[in-house]
């Protein structure tokens, strides 16, 4: 029975989660790999239960920062260079610097999603230059080369001026052409170097040989998701998603991506999608390979299990010990922690999103809710159901308030106290594997990702242990109880 | 000396105490009789100050008794619960030591003052380690009351102390406990329903029923001159039957 409610929790769980979420905009510029990135994007989100809207081509860097800025759009995939030379106009390339400079704007980026895409130069490698040129500083020896640079680099501030600065030296020849058609012009001769990015599609398929950087000007222009936080605030559990792909799509990937649409004719989304799936599938293999950290899961379990559950203790069991020593009190610290009881465990992780973020946090606290109902009830039914001679007997002593719970009455009740926190820490167990929802590791971990890739033998791996661990915690109370229970209570 | 003036106690509509007027004098035994409910249990909580009067007041030694002040009362009044009341969870050493502990004695102290009931009692010292389960009724009785007398109190009150006994037991007890109680020259206030134990115990006795004291004096005077008709009755209803006293 106990099993059956378990994994219906968990089958509901992600259309809860549905349910909460809502409404995207992904934008993007107009540029194969930036429709690409957004499509994916838009695609994990889907994945997610959102609902998207494709806010896709939205002309040159500024036009997109704009709308990001202005709440036009939600999320569009970006460049850590971009962002820092043309919006921030900052010499800064780390994501953690540029997070910084964003904050006023209530934007952010992710880390990088795998790959570098930053300006490179190039020629044929048919052309009469192979070989002789592998450098860019050794472009001077050539100055009748003509070159094709696009729109956007020949004018930014740290374009076409800037590198002639730090190359110190200045292409005579340069022609401002759109990006598909300088390899048009490349490949018919016109032209014998053109500026491109390093995940171009036709890198292989022309055959381009890359120029090195060897004064290192290009800055780093890894590609990141570059969102508003407002949405993020409300859409957390999307967000803590999309970002797990940070990582997955490296250089050889995108020139592959780039190629499906530009050379194979695939549309963003078909791209896309053939990306994700394999992405995901390569995830599935890679994760039934590893099997799973289980010594580090059992870690994480552990720790939110028993960080509750000594919080939980903590503060129980004076306030059961309260509600004992005063009537209404007591009624009212007993209807509160029911009421606590009451929230679906999962709706109680959502309302803790807000405050306290995602991750272990409010997963202790959840967890440190839980457990105080079982404990507080337990010691306050310990202490009024003792014998009212025995209390009676105590008083007669002349022991004080205090000695008489120190002496008589928490011992005499800790038989019932023992029971509430055994219950407490075995409840925990169970629910603890909801705290991987919002990403506070432990045996929920595999259990929501079998959930996800719709695999009973992932989630087995998570819901296994768990049990094992309610068992052994069973056991370990049992010895606990022998060992803390006055002798005179046991015979 | 306990005075008790004008003493009355309500539990809502129920009067478990009628008002009451009695003196009970220094170092003797005062058997409070009656059937249960009579109010004798509430009277010795209303003397040693668990509960507050509704009405009237108990004076010992010159000084009213509250609950405000129940715990100072406490150290001057040993009171043994029907039952006896030991702490299931302490061994008989622990439970008759704990009003020791808890105000300070030093060991040695406590363990003189200890071998001393022990002797008193005639018990053995291997009982001392042993929990209330694992003692008989009468060694449980003994216990309880050894634990009222630690602090060496000026009165003792006991709640039907031998109720629970088996009767050899019972006997033998009650020889004990007079022999005790001659021996310590305590003011004792025990409650009984127990008539014979009464009149075998106490120097004087109190005769209650429904919250009301019909009669207070010696066993022989209640024999001789009954107040009313309830009394005789209640005297005599533990009287063996007319055969048995034939036969006898």
């Amino acid at each position: 029975m106990k099993f059956i409610l378990f994994f219906s929790i968990f089958y509901i769980a992600p259309h809860l989660f549905a349910g909460l979420s809502g409404h995207v905009r992904v934008g993007s510029k107009v540029f194969t790999e930036s429709y690409v990135l957004a499509e994916i994007i838009s695609q994990v989100l889907e994945r997610q239960g959102l609902t998207v809207e494709r806010r896709f081509g939205l002309g040159a860097t500024g036009i997109a920062f704009e709308s990001l800025k202005n709440n036009e759009i939600d999320i569009l995939p970006e460049y850590t260079g971009t962002i820092a030379q043309a919006i921030l106009k900052k010499e800064i390339s780390t994501v953690s610097e540029i997070n910084k400079e964003l904050a006023p704007y209530d934007l952010t980026i992710s880390k990088s999603l795998g790959f570098n895409n930053t300006y490179v130069f190039g020629f044929l490698k048919k052309s009469k230059l192979y070989g002789k040129i592998t450098k860019m500083t050794e472009l001077k020896n050539y100055p009748d080369l003509k070159y094709s640079v696009d729109h956007e680099f020949s004018r930014r501030k740290d374009g076409l001026k800037a590198l002639e600065r730090h190359y110190n030296y200045e292409f005579k020849h340069v022609s401002e052409l759109d990006h598909n058609l300088a390899y048009q012009v490349l490949e018919e001769g016109q032209v014998d170097i053109i500026n491109l990015y390093s995940t171009d599609a036709k890198i292989k398929k022309i055959g381009i040989e890359l120029i090195e950087d060897d004064l290192s000007f290009f800055p780093n222009y890894d590609a990141v998701a570059f969102a508003s936080k407002k949405w993020i605030k409300k859409n957390q559990l999307a967000w803590q998603k999309l970002i797990e792909i940070q990582g997955a799509i490296d250089e050889k990937a995108m020139v592959e991506l780039n190629a499906m649409v530009e050379l194979d004719k695939l549309s963003f989304a078909q791209a896309a999608r053939r990306f994700l799936n394999s992405y995901y599938k390569e995830n599935r293999m890679l994760k039934k390979k590893k099997k799973f950290d289980l010594i580090k899961l059992t870690q994480e379990h552990l720790f939110l299990v028993f960080i509750s559950l000594i919080a939980s203790i903590c503060v129980a069991l004076p306030l059961g010990i309260l509600g004992s020593l005063h009537s209404v009190l007591g009624q009212g610290i007993l209807t509160i922690s029911g009421l606590l009881q009451t929230i679906p465990s999962l709706a109680l992780l959502c309302f803790l999103i807000p405050f306290f973020g995602i991750g272990t946090p409010p997963a202790l606290i959840a967890l440190f809710l839980y457990g105080l109902l079982p404990i507080v009830r337990n010691t306050y039914v310990g202490l009024t159901q003792i014998e009212s001679g025995l209390k009676e007997s105590a008083r007669s002593l002349g022991l004080s308030r205090w000695q008489q719970l120190r002496f008589v009455e928490l011992p005499l009740a800790m038989p019932s106290i023992l029971a509430g926190i055994k219950t407490s820490a075995i409840i925990n167990v169970g629910t603890a594997t909801l705290a991987s929802f919002i990403g506070a590791g432990g045996y929920g971990t595999p259990i929501v990702t079998g959930l996800a890739l719709n695999e009973t033998s992932i989630m087995l791996y998570g819901a296994l242990p768990a049990a094992g661990l309610a068992v052994i915690l069973h056991c370990l109370f049992e010895f606990i109880d022998r060992w803390v229970l006055p002798k005179g209570l046991r015979i | 000396m306990i005075e008790i003036k004008g003493l009355s106690k309500n539990y809502g509509s129920v009067k478990a105490l009628q008002p009451l007027n009695l003196r009970l004098s220094v170092g003797k035994t005062h058997v409070c009789l009656g059937s249960s409910g009579c109010g004798k249990s509430t009277l010795l909580r209303l003397i040693c100050g668990l509960i507050e009067p509704t009405e009237g007041e108990v004076i010992i030694n010159g000084k009213k008794v509250s609950t405000s002040s129940q715990r100072k009362t406490a150290l001057n009044i040993g009171y043994v619960i029907q039952e006896g009341g030991l702490f299931p969870h302490l061994t008989a050493k622990e439970n008759i030591e704990l009003a020791a502990k808890v105000n300070g004695w030093n060991k040695i102290n406590i363990k003189k003052r200890r071998s001393y009931l022990m002797e008193l009692m005639t018990m053995k010292e291997s009982l001392l380690e042993k929990f209330p389960k694992q003692l008989s009724g009468g060694q449980r009785q003994r216990f309880s009351l050894m634990r009222a007398l630690m602090l060496d109190p000026e009165i003792i009150l006991m709640d039907e102390p031998l109720g629970a006994l088996d009767p050899v037991v019972r006997s033998h007890l009650q020889i004990e406990l007079k022999d005790i109680f001659e021996k310590l020259n305590k003011t004792v206030v025990m409650v009984t329903h127990d008539v014979w134990e009464g009149a075998f115990l106490g120097d004087t006795i109190s005769l209650f029923d429904q919250g009301q004291l019909l009669q207070h004096g010696k066993f022989s005077d209640l024999m001789t001159s009954p107040a009313n008709s309830f009394v005789s009755s209640f005297l005599k209803a533990q009287w063996p039957p007319k055969e048995v006293m034939e036969w006898l």
